[in-house]
């Protein structure tokens, strides 16, 4: 099999060069020296609940509780410590917990929303409360996470000290946003259903929304990463990350696609859990709406839609310049993102 | 004699570290750019000869990594039902349209005519990329460079792409699609029962209150445990007050 592009000496060589590496590369090294220290304060079948030891610098109060969304996984927030979020909020002093919903197998289907939301996420916070013995939290919800932290706030006032929702949608009906269009057409079928969605389906919807640059372009500039360890040590564990996304159990991700992208409850105040519904008009703690102005996943007037929902008083934002990821992963931005939320807490 | 090439030892090299303990992970990042570049390459020199039809470099379902001239629809299925290995031969017989009842062959038929009006896009999109490629390496003021050549590729597709995929013909397509899945997921139930009831397997509805009955079970353990912990945790405060009283 010899064509043309064998011929591209400079491509080979740096083809060649990255084989080597990754011939040598100690994988568990790799992952024992990449992630901040945790430990496991709490499970409940899949889901595990993670303290991050803290850094020796002076201790903040309150706690916050990391809550990342059920497509892919939580460990973005720590995917290599130039770029942890974690591991900055922990320089600033905070005590950081996170939740992790783990991989649901079909056992897992039948689980809800509501379930989610005032069942798992509902201990979780009680767990954080009475591991760092306070009767309030703060909770930072990412994307999906942010939805789920802002329904359980709504439902929950009292439990929650500040929240801060990071490229969170809440309006699901903005124009030229292709998932928000694409998500009303998945759930175009009225039956219900349980079946877990395949995690390997949705990273191909995702790459699919920049086809060409998400499955060819970022290939392309090979000699920018092998002569440097960081960017591509930086690369493989986004890989990693990227194509390792959880199955989603059926009936929760049925729910989320029928009550938020085909029916928008959330922000026309129709959505309802447990019976219960669910008003963001009810949030009586301050909130910090973060949102990425080149968001394709999230449109940032999706995100933006919070502040008709809470009062004037209670209400800020702020914009980062970045995508979806990028946005809280990003030095730059990170930095930005982590300053402001200092400032903010 | 011969004398090994370096593109020969490359391959070499490539081989041996798939077939080796290498993580997944890297292999599939190996695997990537092995045929990212392979693409690149061929890219450029269709370019640079001047051929006339460069829309195959922006085929959609090839970019998402679908043979698409070997295995039509059968990745797709296995993709998005989470099926990892293919039906045994005497089962997927059954799913061949002129073996099956007229049912499932509507489904397919249907599947199949969605996804030959999104290909149809597909070609519109490749075309309306070469278009705007063209167009941009017309109104570059010098020959334009491999890495010219590569952004105007990227930026005509990514163009090409958003602007067609929120059209209505696409999201009809679209539409299309899912409902077809939809229905033939139903069948595929059905075709379950079917077997299930055959081989003397507990049905879907069994398995199903199966589930239920777990998760049910499973948040009420859960329910219980918080309230045990909270319990613990307000009497041991109580213990620490009386403690500190003392």
């Amino acid at each position: 099999m010899t064509s043309s592009f064998y011929r591209s000496k400079h491509w080979t060589s740096d083809f060649k060069q990255l084989m080597d590496q990754l011939e040598h590369i100690d994988s568990d090294h790799q992952k024992s020296s990449n992630h901040a220290p945790y430990e496991l304060i709490h499970q409940e079948n899949k889901l595990r609940l993670f303290r991050y030891l803290p850094l020796d610098v002076p201790q903040k109060n309150t706690p916050i509780l990391c809550v990342y969304a059920l497509i892919n996984r939580p460990y973005i927030l720590d995917i290599v410590p130039e770029r942890s979020l974690v591991l900055r909020l922990l320089k600033q002093g905070y005590p950081v917990y996170l939740v992790d919903w783990g991989y649901p197998d079909a056992s897992d289907c039948m689980t809800t929303l509501n379930d989610y939301i005032n069942g798992l996420l509902y201990r979780c916070v009680q767990q954080v409360k009475r591991h760092s013995d306070v009767q309030k939290i703060d909770l930072l919800g990412i994307c999906q996470g942010g939805v789920f932290s802002l329904c359980y706030t709504a439902l929950h006032p009292s439990c929650i000290r500040q929240l801060i929702t990071l490229v969170t949608p809440v309006d699901f009906q903005v124009k030229d946003n292709t998932v928000e269009q694409w998500g009303k057409n998945a759930f175009i079928d009225q039956k219900p259903s349980h079946h877990n969605i395949p995690g390997q389906a949705l990273t191909l919807l995702f790459k699919s929304l920049k086809p060409f640059q998400l499955n060819r372009e970022k290939y392309r500039k090979l000699d920018q990463l092998i002569h440097d360890k960081k960017k591509l040590n930086f690369f493989l564990e986004m890989e990693k990350w990227i194509n390792d996304s959880p199955d989603l159990a059926g009936k929760a991700a049925d729910e989320f696609g029928r009550y938020f992208y085909q029916k928008n409850q959330l922000h026309l105040k129709a959505l309802r859990l447990g019976n219960v519904a669910v008003l963001l008009e009810n949030i009586r703690c301050p909130v910090l709406n973060i949102f990425a102005t080149y968001d394709h996943i999230v449109a940032p007037q999706s995100s933006a839609a919070l502040q008709q929902h809470i009062s004037p008083k209670l209400y800020q934002e702020f914009k980062l310049e970045g995508g979806h990821i990028g946005a809280f992963i990003n030095k730059a931005t990170q930095q930005a993102l982590v300053n402001r939320v200092d400032a903010w807490l | 004699m011969t004398t090994k090439t370096t593109s020969d030892s490359m391959i070499e090299q490539f081989n041996r570290l798939i077939d080796s303990s290498l993580a997944i992970e890297y292999k599939d990042v190996l695997t990537a750019f092995k045929e990212q570049g392979e693409f690149y390459q061929q890219f450029l020199n269709e370019a640079h000869k001047g051929t006339p039809d460069l829309t195959s470099f922006w085929d959609i379902p090839s970019t998402l990594g679908f043979q698409t001239n070997t295995q039509p629809a059968f990745d797709w299925f296995h993709c998005i039902t989470g099926s990892a290995s293919p039906l045994p031969e005497s089962l997927a017989q059954l799913f061949d349209p002129s073996n099956s009842p007229q049912k499932t062959q509507e489904s397919i038929i249907a599947f199949q005519a969605a996804l030959s009006t999104l290909n149809t896009i597909h070609v519109n999109i490749g075309q309306q990329a070469m278009h705007d490629f063209l167009q941009l390496k017309e109104k570059s003021p010098t020959p334009p460079s491999n890495e010219e050549l590569c952004q105007f590729w990227l930026k005509a597709g990514e163009a090409a792409f958003k602007e067609a995929c929120q059209q209505p013909d696409y999201l009809q397509a679209q539409q299309a699609l899912y409902l077809a899945f939809s229905q033939l997921k139903t069948v595929q139930q059905g075709f379950f029962i079917q077997l299930s009831q055959f081989l003397g397997l507990p049905s879907q509805q069994t398995v199903d209150e199966l589930h239920e009955s777990l998760h049910q079970l499973r948040m009420q353990f859960a329910e219980h445990q918080e309230q045990t912990a909270a319990t613990i945790h307000t009497l041991k405060q109580s213990i620490d007050v009386l403690q500190k009283k003392q």
